[in-house]
Parts: C-alpha cells; structure tokens; sequence
C-alpha cells in the first residue's frame, strides 16, 4: 500500500467506525463506488475490531492489565478518607507512613517514595471521594504546570499528582516539619516585633506567588509553618482553587463550593458573598492572621457556622482595633492544644510583649492602621499589593511613616479616592508654594545660597524620586496628572529665574524631559499626551543647546542633548510625523557616535548608541509600528546594534541590564527574519529571546519591563505562529502573552501604552482563532480590542498609532462577521477601516499605513464579490492594486506584502474571469504567476504556498482556452 | 538544583533552538533516567500496584528537567523523546527474555534481572515495533500518535499537545492504526 493510499483507506475507515454498526454497509458501499479494493481493504479493517478492542489501549509499561480489574487494590470508596488510609499502603510510587490531618477536603498522609535509589518524604492529599474527582482532575492538570513553577523557600512544593487505582486524586507537596505559626509564636514566647518580621516571611511568598497569578484563597496560620530554623512554609498554594475553580463554567454541587472549603475565620467578605476572589482576598486574610498573631484574639465573634451569621459578621461588622482587642476576656482556644481556654489581657500578653499596657502601647497607631487597613470590606481599599502590606510594616519598624491611616466613617462613605486625591493635591500646592519660595529666593541667592540648595533638592526630590516611585504604584495615574502640572508650573517659573546658573539649567532640562517622559512618551508609563510632551522636550532642548553653544566640548551636555532628541522622535513617531522622527533621531546619533568616538571605553555611552540604532531601525522597518519601508536599511541597523549589544553583554556576563540589551537586539533580528519569509530562522531567533527575556523575568519578577517584554515576545512568537497556519500553538502562545499582561492593565487603570499593547494582543487572540474557524470567540476578542483602544484614541486625537490600531481592530471586527458569514457588517467593518486609514494615510508617507490601505481594500472586494457586486469587487481591487503598485514604487518590497499583492491580483482576475473579461484575467494571473516565481527565484517563497504557481498555470490555461474560443 | 537537571535543561532548549548536537547528548540521560526509574518501579512492582509509562515519563520529566527554565514547546518535546525512549527500552527488554528464552549467549541489555513481565504481556511487542515502523512508512505521524500513547503512556489530550494537533484527531487517529496494527501482528504470526 502507498502512503497516498493508506490516507484515503484511513479517512473512511474513520468515517466507517463513526457510523453506527448497522448502517455501515450502506455507508461503505456509497463510499467506495467503483473501489472494490477500498471496501474490502476497509472491511478486512473494520473486521479487526472485535478483537482489537483492548489492544495497546493500556500502556506498554503496566504491568499485567488483568489484575486493575482485580478487587485485592484497596478502594477509597468510603467517604472518609482516613478510614480508607487503613487499607492504603501505599499511593502512587509512595508508601504512606502516618496521617497528618484529616479535613473536610480530605487527608494528608506523611508518605515516603520506597525505592532504594530516591528516598524522600512527602506529604500527601488524598481528596474524599464525593468530591467530583474528574473535575478535580480536571483542573488538576490545568493548574499543575503552573503551580509546579512556584520555587520559592518559603513555599511548600507541589511536587506531583495523580490518581489512585481507584480514581480518588491526591496531590504530592514537600514534607514540611513544623509548627502551625500561632502556635510557634506563642511556644517562643515572641515579641511583637519578632512576630512582625516572621509574618513578613510569609508576605514574601505570598507576594512571590502574586507575582506569578496564584491567589492562595485559604490562608490561615494552620497553613503556614515554622521549621525549627524559623523559617516559614506556606502549604497549599492554589489548592482551594483546584478544589473550587469558582472560575471555570464547570460547578460542583453548590454546597461544595467557596467557603466551605475555605476556613470561615480567615475568608474575605468577597469569599463568603462567593464574589471573584483576587490576590485582594489574600491581602485581607493576611490581615486576619496577622491581627490574631498579634492579639491572640480573632477580629469577630463567630458562636456558630451559620451563612448568616457569618455574612453579618464578616461583611457587616467592623472589627475592634488590635490594641482594643487585646483588652477583651472571652472564651478562646490555646493555639497548641486547641484546649478551650479564657483569654485575658494578661494571659494574651504574657507570650507576646510582657505587660498589657506595653502590649497595647505598642499596637496603637500603626499597628491598628495597618492591620485594619489590610482587613478592609472592599477589596480596592486594602493595600493594593501584599508588597505595600509588607512594605508598610518594614517602614514601621523603622521607624518611618506608614500609608495606612485610620479608616474613618467618610471613607466608608465611599469619598476615599476623591479625598485622597485631595489630601495629595494640597500637599501638591504646598510644594508649589515653596518652589516659588526659591525663586524669590534666587534674587537674593548670596545671602541664602543653602537655603536654595536645600529647596533645590526638595525640587528634585518631586520630579525625579516622587513621580518615579509613584510610577510604580498600581492605579496612580490621576496623582501622576497632578504632580505634572504642578511641576511644569514651578519649572517654567524656576527657568524664568535661571539666568546663567549652568547647573540649574541642566536640572531643569533634565526636568523638563522627566515630564515630557510622563506626558506621552509610549516608552514610559504615561498620561497620553504627546502634544504636551512635545512642548515639555523643546523647552529642555533650548535650555540645553544654550548651554552647549556656551560649552562645544562638554560630552555631558552633549549626551543629554541626544538623549532629548532620541524622546522627542519617540514621541513625533507616535504622532505619526515619521520625517521629522528620523531627523530628530539622525540628530540625536550624531552626539551619540561622536561620544563613542571620544570615550570608547564608556559601557553606557555605547549601550545608548546601540539602544538608538534599534530604534532607527525601528523607524525604518519595523513590522507593526508605522515605518518608512526600508527593511534593508532597519536590517542593518539591527545588525549593528546586536554586534555592540552581544559585545558588551560578553564583557560582563553578570550584567542583566546588557543582557536585556542583547534580548531586544534578537527580538528585532527575528522581527526582520519573520517579514522577509524566514519563519524557521525567525522561530528560533524568537526562542532564544523568549528564553533569555524569561530568565531575567524569573530573576526579578518585579520588573515591569521584563513582564511586558516577555508578553511582547511571546506575542510576536504567536504572530509568528499564526503566519505559518500554527494556529492553535500561535494562540496558546498569545493567550500566554495575555496572561502576563492582563493584571497590569487591571492596576494601570489610566496607562495609555499597556492599554494599548493589550488591544494589539487582543487582536492577535482573534487572528489565532478565526484561523481555527471559531469566529464567535474572535468577535469578542475583537470587541474587547475595540473598546479599549477606542477610549485611548478618544482621549488622545493626535496619536496616530492608537487611530492605526483603531482601524486594524475594524479590520479583525470585520473579519470575524466574515467568517459569520454576517456580510453586511463585515463590510461595514472594513469600510470603517479603510476610511481612517485613508485618512492617515493622507497626511503621512508611512509605508505601514498605505499597505494597511491596499489590505482594506482587497478585503473590502472580497465581501462584494461575496455578494454578487463582481464589479464593486473589481473596482476595490483595481485600487488595492494601484496601491500596492505605489507602495513597490516607493521601495517597500516584504514578502509577506509581496504573497498579498499576488494573491489580490489572483482575486482581481478571477473577478475578471467572472465578468468574462479574459483577456484581462490572463494579464493578472499572469503578474500574479511572476510575483510567485520571482520569490521562489529568491529562496523566500513559504512552503505552504508552493502549490499556488501550478494552480495559476492552470488558471491561465483556462484563459487562454476561453480566449482562443472567442476567437 | 542538580547539575543534571541544569545541564538536561539546557540540553532540552538548545535542541528546541535547533542545536542537533544538544539532542545527542541529550538522548542518553533521558534514557538513563527512564531505565532507572524502570528498575525501581518493576522491583515494586511485586507489592501490588499499578504503575504507568506515564507516571515514568512524567516522574523523568520532573526530575530532569528545570520547569522554570523550559516553556511548553520544550514539555512537548521532552515527552516525545521520552516515548521513543521508552519504546526503545521496552523493545530491548523484550528482545532480551526472547534471547534468553531461546538461550541464546547474548549479554542481556537494559533492564536488570529483577523482573520478568514481558513474558505474559498480551501484546507481543517486538511484533508490535516491527509494525509500527511498518505504520511509519506510510503514516508518520500515526506511528507518532501510537509511540506516544502506548510507549509514553500519554493521554489523548497530550499527544495532542505535543504533536500539535487536535485531541479529535488524535481520536480518529488512534482509532484507525490500532486497527491497522492488530491486523498486521496477526498476520505475521
């Protein structure tokens, strides 16, 4: 038999076993009319299985398949799993030593792998039977990879997972040997202050495990255990949700689900009310556990599990201030032996701070402001982050001010942000008041020269420190506003007074860029406003030219030139001005290369130089960003940008910010290797980037850059996967650049650039799946695309990326009701597309642009010849045609544009052919062959696309058939 | 972290970055692992209990290679290379106790005394490997598809991830050879 053969003898084999038994012969006879041979070779197949049914169906490592049908394996069919224990020796590879607990989920042995080459001990969870356990399993399998990530030592370890012989899950963690945390505190007798730096631990790793978007959803001091060294281990990361999965569309039996599994004592309100859970609830039950490490009291008092009394309790009641709490006499339990017992100031105080009053002196103030602020009912008005949770208990025992404040009954009145807004605009004012102090006190600067230093510094102090650490506050962006205007205004007043005050000068300039950076640089977290920051730049670049007029020779002056004019084209790109961009970078590469020349053993002067050359060749030929068209021309740039970057990065192999260097140098290498056709190489270009970009990412998981660059990289991987019909892989790859993405934008509320690179990665998702034919789920990606980047062009009309982007989301919306076979408005879409880019595409020579223009238009015929309006098609492929002929006019020559205008010129001349213009369709698929031929000729023309030379061979036949009939 | 673990995992990506080279040294740890997890697990295996080429395969996965290190194509591949593995392990193994059986004087290979499970085993399977390389001549990846399953112990759901292809095919693919591969075994004998 041939391969060909067997392809057609498998397919309706496949269709044959589909079929029900009694109506196979029918089947069989229509389909293999005129192939005796195909139905007896199909038969003698079918014949197979009645024998064949358990063939190879269990794998080739079990042993005697006979005995899992045997009963001498003990089931857990008992519905208390620790009854079950008794039966069981042994789960999995492990041999169970003892029970360590038993719970309502289940019980958790301490087992042993009993082999004699790998002994370890672990703890095991064996999930009670009557939990679904395909659904446990399920979810299982989802969440282990990325629960298997979690590596950190102050975290438990999930190790392994599976199924018992019976299908009971159970889930492997690391051993711990330890004690519950309350439990440890009070054996040690431990001071408030040692109770703070342990609980701090704990922070870490939740923050750790935040980080990498897993919620922890059961945190109590129960989980969490203090090893004999005093170092902590959380257990049971992510568990609750597998054992939930409130997330997926999936239920359990609903009294299984939410709090009952979670321990009431220690659940969030969000968590009781069975409302979406964030890393906010783990926030509050940190609250909780640190409110009864510090008091010995619980914050409510529970007398019964009841729902009601729970939700009142939790969701209804404030609780008392630590410091107040301490005071109490109420029934509790001791933490060790869970004996019921009074708790008394005295007997609470005695293992923690001595002496009550101690005790409470020391709890007042911060203390009570932390933890209530951590406990808070609403989930955005409790520390933002388990970072600024534990943050703030650092500056406290520091001695330095805290965040949090004392909540008050306005604040709960829903007034928090308009007054916090407030509070910081007022502290904004006195500032303000203050710089102008420095400008009158310039006058007279001989007699109060330390006084303007020390305002100087304040001064800066506002610009650079205070608006850097508040960049990195989730949701600061109003703040940002303000601080923005406040500084221009003393800025502007300061730069009247500078005269020839040469270091003020450079103060202010560098301020002014600062602020520019803040305005609407998209290389910066930023307000959006690029008319502002253009203005901001040329402020900073006359106070700087002044001062190089006045100092040729001074590098530094020169560098800060550069670095100007480099942001001012950053910011005339996005604005679309692509002319203007190149001489603003040209300028800036001048001061760059003569400091290279000057200096050549400058690390950072070169890293500059090499970070400018990526950008001219961005300018010039970067795919997805309005550019000039020169991909040779970016190629080179690229190139020798790369060659620096590797270079430097060799020198210091420890330096992480080269190697990121080297990482942004391979992610254009492989942009460029992708346009041009080479998806192998590009592949494995984008690989290595990804693998050196998630090292540095796992490396310092707090970095914003690394976070979006590895979205990026991932992104561009899927793209990438997308163009070469890897579809599904390519949206696995997106929907992971989505995960990394998505919970900065949830905190950025206001950040135009994450915004926007989210409704790239939208569109991307939608790409992805129409190529997967599933064009309802691409139509709400679209939609999700669309609602966000139209805000951002709303409130930035003369940002020309976000009007670009706006145009390429029509264009998928349209797509999408294409594949919906919803015509009307997918033409609807496509016209919306094709008029904005128009429109830009009037007012700028982007390359980007004008073949965005020929796209819509191809697309736009496609949907009237769909209709029957062959010449409405023709007339939009004509112009798509004349297009793409200006565009090749012009120097753009990428293959992938190169595939379009081949394949619109096919389009066109089977349109032709419709209207039985042949001699015209001739003349299209012929240009059409060309193209093809020419790129084959070239070593760029994609496998996939092999076929088409012999499909327009034939179709020019069929041309000149018609044609000669004519005749 | 073991110096293995790091060397395998780096051996793993490089290879996913198409260092061929990185694959030759990569093979015999693979190997090694598994043959020595087989051994510990078949001298168990007399305490009853069901054991899997998918508990093998995944237990190697996880105690050679560094998950923070690799992403999912790298997981895939692993898993593919680790069916072959075990597919050549197995075959070994078998190819052994039939010499033995025989008498033959040829050093026994893979495997240690510990166990003789081959011998009762349903499915013959150097029988089995000769047909399946049969399958691979006219369909690879069906061939692929049987490997993963039945040597590496993969769901449908992972074979299907990693040959990148969907479970239904796998399904209807699986369904197909299985057939195929009973009739050309009972054939031979």
């Amino acid at each position: 038999m041939t391969p060909e053969r067997w392809q057609l003898v498998k397919s309706v084999l496949a269709d044959a076993l589909a079929i029900e038994l009694g109506s196979r012969a029918v089947f069989l006879a229509n389909a293999c009319v005129g192939d005796a041979e195909l139905k007896a070779e199909v038969e003698s197949l079918l014949a197979e299985q009645e024998h064949a049914h358990s063939f190879i169906e269990q794998p080739a490592f079990n042993q005697e398949h006979s005995f899992l049908g045997d009963e001498t394996l003990p089931l857990i069919a008992s519905n208390n799993a620790s009854t079950a224990a008794a039966h069981h020796q042994q789960i999995g590879p492990y041999k169970i030593l003892r029970e360590l607990a038993h719970g309502g989920m289940g019980a958790v042995y301490l087992a042993e792998r009993d082999d004699a080459e790998y002994r370890q001990q672990v703890a095991i969870k064996l999930i009670k039977s009557g939990m679904d356990s395909a659904f446990v399993l399920q979810r299982f399998r989802a969440e282990r990879q990325i629960l298997a990530t979690l590596n950190h030592p102050n975290i438990a370890r999930l190790l392994d997972g599976g199924t018992t012989a019976d299908g009971a899950p159970y889930l492997v963690m690391e051993y711990v040997e330890g004690q519950p945390l309350d439990q440890y505190c009070d054996n040690q007798n431990l001071s408030t202050l040692a109770r703070l730096k342990l609980f701090r631990q704990v922070c870490a790793a939740v923050q750790y495990a935040h980080q990498r978007l897993i919620i922890h959803r059961d945190l109590k001091p129960g989980n969490m255990l203090v090893t004999a060294d005093g170092v902590v281990k959380l257990l049971d990361f992510g568990i609750a949700k597998l054992l939930t999965g409130e997330s997926s569309g999936q239920t359990m039996d609903a009294t299984a689900t939410g709090v009952r599994l979670m321990t009431p004592a220690y659940a969030s309100p969000e968590q009781i009310k069975e409302e979406p859970i964030t890393t906010a609830s783990d926030v509050y039950s940190l609250g909780v556990v640190l409110y009864e490490l510090l008091t010995g009291h619980r914050p409510y008092h529970l007398k019964s599990m009841q729902p009601q009394e729970l939700l009142r309790a939790v969701c209804e009641t404030e609780p008392e201030r630590p410091s107040a709490a301490i005071t109490r006499i109420e029934a509790g339990r001791s933490t060790d032996s869970q004996t019921p017992i009074t708790l008394t100031p005295e007997f609470v105080s005695k293992t923690r701070d001595g002496q009550p009053d101690k005790l409470r002196r020391r709890l007042q103030g911060d203390i009570d402001n932390i933890v209530l602020m951590a406990m808070r009912k609403e989930p955005e008005r409790r520390y933002a982050s388990v970072e600024q949770f534990s943050e703030d208990l650092r500056r406290h025992l520091e001695g330095l001010p805290v965040i949090a404040r004392k909540d008050t009954l306005a604040y709960r009145s829903g007034k928090f942000m308009q007054r916090n807004t407030l509070a910081l605009s007022a502290a904004a004012l006195i500032l303000v008041t203050l710089m102008t102090g420095i400008v009158m006190t310039t006058r007279a600067r001989a007699r109060a020269e330390r006084r303007f230093n020390d305002v100087r510094k304040l001064a800066k102090a506002v610009v650079f420190d205070y608006s850097d650490a508040i960049d990195k506050l989730p949701g600061s962006t109003p703040v940002r506003q303000r601080i923005v205007s406040d500084a221009l205004e003393y800025l502007d007043s300061l730069s009247r007074e500078a005269g020839n005050d040469r270091a003020l000068k450079l103060e202010l300039a560098e301020a002014y860029q600062r602020i520019g950076n803040i305005q609407g640089n998209g290389y910066y977290s930023n307000l959006g406003d690029t008319e502002g920051a253009l203005t901001s730049y040329r402020k900073a670049l006359a106070l700087q030219e002044s001062l190089a007029a006045d100092e040729p020779k001074n590098l530094d002056v020169r560098r800060h030139l550069a670095r100007t004019y480099t942001l001012m084209g950053d910011v005339l790109w996005d604005m679309g001005k692509l002319n203007e961009t190149l001489e603003s970078y040209n300028r800036a590469l001048l001061f760059r290369e003569a400091a290279v020349a000057e200096n050549p053993v400058n690390v950072e002067d070169k890293r500059e130089l090499a970070k400018l050359l990526l950008s001219l060749g961005d300018l010039n030929g970067s795919d997805g960003l309005p550019n000039l068209g020169h991909t040779d021309t970016a190629a080179a740039y690229y190139k020798k940008s790369f060659v620096m970057s590797e270079a430097l990065a060799a020198a210091q192999p420890q330096n992480t910010d080269l190697q990121s260097d080297v990482f942004e140098g391979l992610l254009r290498i492989g942009d460029i290797q992708r346009i041009t056709g080479k998806p192998e190489e590009a592949a494995r270009t984008y690989h290595q980037a990804l693998v050196m970009i998630e090292a540095l990412f796992a490396a310092d998981p707090h970095n914003l850059y690394q976070r979006t660059k590895v979205g990026a990289t991932a992104q561009r991987l899927g793209m990438l996967l997308n163009d070469n019909e890897r579809a599904a892989e390519g949206l696995a790859a997106i929907k992971r650049a989505l995960a990394v993405m998505e919970p900065l934008i949830a905190s950025e509320s206001a950040n135009a650039s994450f915004k926007r690179n989210l409704s790239v990665a939208h569109n991307h998702v939608v790409i992805s799946l129409l190529k997967l034919n599933r064009p309802a789920e691409a139509l709400a990606h679209a939609r999700q695309s669309m609602t966000i980047i139209e805000t951002l062009a709303a409130a930035d009309g003369s940002n020309n990326a976000f009007r670009s982007d706006t145009a390429i989301t029509h264009r998928r919306m349209g797509d999408a009701f294409a594949q919906l076979n919803n015509v009307p408005a997918a033409l609807r879409e496509h016209r919306q597309a094709l008029g904005l880019q128009e429109e830009m595409s009037a007012e700028s020579p982007d390359a980007f642009l004008r073949e965005n223009v020929g796209i819509s238009q191809w697309r736009v015929a496609g949907l009237l010849a769909r209709t029957g309006d062959a010449s409405g098609a023709l007339n939009y492929y004509q112009k798509s045609l004349a297009n793409y002929d200006a565009l090749f006019g012009s120097g753009a020559q990428l293959t992938i544009t190169s595939l379009d205008y081949a394949a619109t010129l096919a389009k066109a001349a089977a349109v032709y052919a419709k209207l039985n213009r042949w001699q015209e369709a001739r003349a299209a698929y012929q240009r059409s062959l060309d193209v093809y031929v020419e790129l084959r000729g070239k070593g760029v023309l994609p496998a996939r696309e092999a076929g088409k030379s012999d499909e327009l061979a034939r179709e020019i036949v069929k041309c000149e058939v018609r044609l000669a009939k004519l005749r | 972290m073991s110096s293995t673990m790091q060397d395998v995992t780096q051996l793993l990506v490089a290879w996913n970055q198409g260092n061929q080279d990185a694959l030759e040294n990569l093979l015999p740890v693979v190997y090694d692992e598994l043959r020595k997890l087989a051994r510990s697990y078949l001298r168990r295996e007399r305490v009853n209990h069901t054991l899997q080429s998918t508990a093998l395969v995944h237990e190697a996965y996880l105690r050679l290679i560094d998950q923070k290190q690799v992403n999912w194509q790298n997981r895939a591949h692993f898993f593919g290379i680790a069916a072959q593995m075990m597919r050549r392990i197995l075959v070994n193994h078998a190819v052994a106790k039939q010499t033995e059986k025989r008498g033959g004087e040829i050093q026994k290979l893979s495997l240690d005394d510990a166990v003789s499970f081959a011998q009762e085993r349903e499915v013959d399977l150097i029988a089995l490997d000769d047909a399946l390389k049969a399958l691979e001549t006219l369909d690879p990846q069906q061939s692929r598809i049987v490997e993963l399953r039945f040597f590496g112990g993969l769901s449908i759901e992972e074979t299907a991830e990693v040959l990148t292809i969907s479970p239904a095919t796998v399904k209807r693919e699986w369904a197909t050879a299985k057939l195929w591969l009973h009739r050309q075994i009972s054939r031979e004998v």
